[in-house]
């Protein structure tokens, strides 16, 4: 196996980059990769309004966006969707794609190339090309780092949309439901013969309805979590039977044959708690807008969910300023940050093989009134910490080892 | 204390497993908050998710009630406030539970960056769901403290910029000076609007600390209170008012013949500046301790006693970034220092207003033009048939033989022998877009040695390089079709993007995954992509190859 992986990076023409320490720029780090889905209950209310919305919410900032095209599933009735879930990941062969994207295939040539993988490994050039040729312990620790660290941190989020009407309840609270207008712009169904695809809307179509309500729309979201597979035999596959630089009709075929290989490990789901959202700052013709701030929410809510659950998809922040015991970290309330938070300091450290390990050297603690609310349209509603651009904390301890570049990473008790 | 969000909806489940040490069973709704609190229900049947008639408190972990179980919902804790409604009243607590603004009113709105909050009694929303009308507004600070009494019948804010040069009564004022007003800085005067009652929309006062504040909600015979409470402006003295600014309120009128007249209210001595109102055309602000009168053809500088800066009269007066003011009359243009005196008598064809310390100036209309400084010097020599103002250090001018650029020493950067130039955006760029005479295309030259610094041409160039991002352009082919190109000459991305924006963010993307040339899979991938964005799958859908970008 080792054998099979220093030949295949002898055979590669460009240059492989040495990883840096993130002291060098204090945002770079490296990220998980997410891809994520969106299941739509066509059966519900909004669900156009919801569809159209999801698409526009982006990856978090926290990690790569490894998005496929395919980005919408839809069911037409309520229950548990999971088993049909797990069968369109199979059916699909969804692992192989996120495979394929990191080593950016192309599926008509099967060419490949590393540009992904050193981009995001944050790879600065070296003599790594020499430490492979040389079949040295380090070039192959590098390669192995590339993939547990970055490659194997591949996830895929399926975010299940569940509209709440909660129609009794604003009546209660003095707002009602009101309807405006018609339904109008639904694209036609577009038939492909051979998918099933069902009706969609043009991009920026408004199909909906205005909602007269400051409280009225709610959703309440389960998002499931699953993980790649990278590990010796997948990615030993990959490298001597799949990669290739020029067309090669033997590799094309091989990793069409076996895509089966490649699988996603489910790791477990969340939900969100169905939270009354907030519409300040948006206009009540602006329904869209309230849409997406419900369902980003509720996602970002998700996220943290799993984040606190699971530990492989916790995130790493990097410290971007220390002044004495004060240091300042790009999260706020959108990643869950709190006043009862607490972070641990990482420092990351390359070893003698050249992989890279993070040795906790601190610990701190949010101040309360220095919490950045980078939520959704935290501004536009006028949140307390709206108009900050980072979180403020403190050390607790000897502050003397952390500097700007560190990680820290939040400690679930 | 821990930010608790509380409301009927979230809590479904009475708690069975926590470890507080009080009776449970009065309850029909427990749930722990952490940090040793409870929010405790009694009456409906939230075990059921059936809220309606359950109220909410909250109890410390011993069981001392903190607040009572009478409210229909707690709202989210913000700068540690938070709304509390029993029924279809609303009040205020803090985070001590403390009851900071009783829960007596028909409507509230949020706290705003200054702490302050209006509310709203005898108003309702069964008309107007989600919004309050009727009834009188007034203002608390988040102490409690009435800022604005509860007895008005509407609130204002000061949002809207009435035009670039203060509030208009000609427009033609404006159209027949535009070209000069264009140059002049920002000289706003603000506007208020009323406040439209939405439930917890907070008061906008990013332009002043100020509440306007009305008793009869028809814009007549509004005051002015500021974030302390103490009154700038009296009630029921003047109709038209605008924001205040350095201790002085604009105010407008109309007189007996319909003509707008102006003062200005003084809020320290609480009188008005000029001892009659003036017809002007525009209202301004005061700025730098002066204001401009604008009186047709009979413009005036005057200072915080209302007394003329100079003696002259001017046909209109611009003010400039170094508070020098550019003045014209019959004669022409001229300058004035803040103090009044004067730099220049008006003569001269046309100042244009300061742009980074420099006044493009004819003397004579058809003379060749230059620049002058603020105090009436030539920096640049008047040599030019036409120029612009300044940016990032460098002026596009038209010479005998066509436009070219300059530095602020006059030196010559860019020769004079262009149809066009697109005025650069960053401080001594090496690149620059010019437009050679008889071409439709737009070429990118090499400043040091003014040779094409590649030979592709684009129609359209929308950002320049550096503008937008580091060493790249925003070019097109026609209006919908956008690329990247590089300083070298490099397509980064081919311009068949369909818009500036969306080929912005797709370079932000190329950016973050390494990637340094859009190429004919990258394209594929795109076009596949918007596709599939507007497409939904039956999850028991296997979907074909030619869906899936990997």
């Amino acid at each position: 196996m080792k054998r099979i992986l220093v030949s295949f990076f002898l055979a590669l023409t460009s240059s492989i980059l040495m990883w840096s320490a993130p002291g060098d720029n204090p945002l770079n780090y490296r990220r998980s990769s997410v891809y994520s889905i969106l299941v739509n209950h066509t059966e519900q209310k909004y669900a156009d309004e919801i569809f159209q919305v999801f698409t526009q919410i982006p990856v978090p900032d926290k990690y790569n966006d490894h998005g496929l095209s395919v980005v919408t599933l839809s069911v037409n009735e309520s229950g548990d969707h999971s088993a049909a879930i797990d069968e369109f990941i199979l059916r699909n062969k969804v692992a192989s794609r996120l495979v394929g994207k990191w080593f950016n295939r192309d599926p008509r040539t099967g060419i490949c190339d590393m540009e992904l993988v050193k981009a995001r490994g944050l790879y600065n050039a070296t003599a790594f090309d020499t430490e492979m040729a040389m079949n040295s312990m380090r070039g192959l620790s590098l390669l192995q780092d590339a993939g547990e660290d970055l490659i194997g941190n591949t996830f895929l989020l399926v975010n299940e949309v569940n509209y709440i009407d909660k129609a009794e309840n604003s009546k209660k609270a003095g707002t009602a439901l009101t309807v405006l207008g018609a339904i109008a712009g639904l694209a036609a169904t577009i038939a492909t013969g051979d998918d099933h695809v069902t009706s969609g809307l043009a991009l920026g179509a408004v199909a909906g309805a205005v909602v007269s309500t400051i409280k009225g729309f709610k959703v309440k979201i389960t998002t499931s979590l699953y993980q790649l597979v990278w590990d010796e035999e997948s990615s030993g596959f990959f490298y001597s039977q799949c990669y290739t630089t020029e067309p090669d009709q033997t590799k094309i075929n091989a990793f069409e044959s076996n895509r089966d290989m490649f699988k996603l490990r489910y790791i477990g789901k969340v939900h969100s708690s169905g939270n009354q959202t907030s519409f300040l700052g948006i206009n009540e013709d602006q329904p869209l807008v309230m849409i997406r701030k419900a369902c980003q929410r509720a996602i970002d809510e998700n996220i943290v969910d799993l984040q606190k659950a699971y530990e492989v998809f916790r995130v790493k922040s990097p410290i971007t300023a220390v002044d004495g015991k004060l240091v300042t970290v790009s999260v706020g309330k959108k990643e869950g940050v709190t006043t009862s938070s607490k972070y641990e300091v990482l420092e990351p450290r390359e070893k003698s093989d050249g992989r890279v390990e993070y040795v906790k050297v601190g610990t701190i603690r949010p101040l309360e009134y220095k919490i950045w609310d980078n939520r959704f349209m935290a501004k536009e509603e006028g949140a307390q910490g709206a108009d900050l651009t980072s979180t403020t904390f403190a050390v607790t301890g000897n502050s003397n080892r952390i500097y700007p570049g560190m990680l820290v990473r939040e400690i679930i008790r | 204390m821990k930010k608790i969000l509380l409301h009927t909806t979230l809590f479904l489940l009475p708690s069975l497993m926590f470890a507080q040490s009080f009776d449970t069973g009065k309850y029909t709704l427990v749930n722990n908050l952490g940090d040793g609190l409870y929010l405790v229900g009694v009456g409906g049947h939230p075990e059921k998710g059936d809220f309606k008639k359950t109220k909410l408190g909250v109890v410390a972990e011993d069981g001392t009630p903190l607040l009572k179980p009478i409210y229909s919902e707690i709202g989210e804790f913000v700068n540690g406030l938070a709304f509390i409604r029993d029924d279809d009243k609303y009040g205020y607590i803090n985070e001590s539970f403390q009851i900071v603004i009783p829960c007596e009113y028909d409507g509230v709105g949020s706290f705003n960056e200054l702490g302050l909050v209006w509310v709203n009694k005898g108003g309702s929303t069964r008309n107007t769901p989600g919004k309050v009308q009727g009834g009188k507004f007034g203002v608390f600070d988040s102490q409690g403290r009435v800022v604005v009494p509860t007895r008005y019948s509407a609130l204002g804010t000061f949002t809207t910029s009435v035009s670039k040069y203060g509030y208009i009564s000609r427009n033609e004022f404006v159209s027949k000076n535009s070209t000069i007003l264009n140059c002049a800085p920002n000289y706003k005067v603000y506007e208020y609007s009323y406040i439209d009652g939405t439930l917890l929309s907070s008061l906008d006062m990013r332009q002043g600390p100020y509440v306007v504040c009305s008793p009869k909600g028809n814009k007549s015979g509004d005051g002015i209170i500021d974030a302390e409470g103490n009154v700038v402006l009296p009630e029921k003295q003047f109709d038209t008012f605008f924001c205040p600014s350095e201790g002085y309120v604009p105010l407008a009128a109309k007189d007996k013949s319909e003509r707008m007249v102006t003062n200005y209210f003084n809020v320290s001595t609480g009188s008005l500046v000029l001892n009659s109102w003036e017809p002007v055309d525009c209202i301004t602000p005061y700025v730098g301790g002066n204001a401009i009168l604008t009186i047709k053809n009979d413009n005036v500088i005057i200072d915080g006693n209302g007394n003329q800066v100079t003696n002259e009269r001017y046909s209109f007066v611009i003010p400039s970034e170094t508070g020098t003011y550019v003045t014209s009359n019959s004669n022409g243009f001229g300058m004035v220092d803040v103090k009044g005196n004067e730099i220049f008598p008006c003569c001269f064809n046309l100042i244009v207003p300061d742009s980074e310390g420099l006044f493009l100036i004819y003397e004579k209309a058809g003379a060749l033009c230059g620049y002058i400084n603020a105090s009436g010097d030539y920096v640049i020599q008047p040599k030019f048939q036409q120029g612009y103002p300044f940016s990032n250090g460098r002026a596009i001018v038209k010479g005998v033989a066509g436009w070219g650029v300059i530095d602020k020493e006059g030196n010559t950067k860019i020769d004079c022998v262009w149809q066009d130039v697109i005025i650069p955006t960053s401080p001594d760029p090496d690149r620059v877009w010019v437009k050679p005479f008889n071409e439709k295309e737009f070429i990118c030259i090499d400043t040091s040695t003014q040779a094409p610094a590649f030979p592709r041409g684009y129609r359209y160039v929308y950002s320049n390089f550096d503008q937008d991002f580091a060493s790249v352009a925003i070019v097109g082919t026609s209006s919908t079709s956008c690329g990247i190109v590089s300083k070298d000459g490099t397509e980064m991305i081919p311009p068949v993007i369909n818009g500036v924006e969306e080929v912005k963010e797709l370079y932000k993307t190329m950016l973050k995954d390494g990637k340094v040339l859009f190429g004919e899979a990258d394209l594929w991938r795109y076009n596949l992509k918007k596709r599939e964005r507007s497409l939904r799958y039956p999850v028991t859908t296997t979907v074909t190859q030619s869906h899936w970008d990997y």
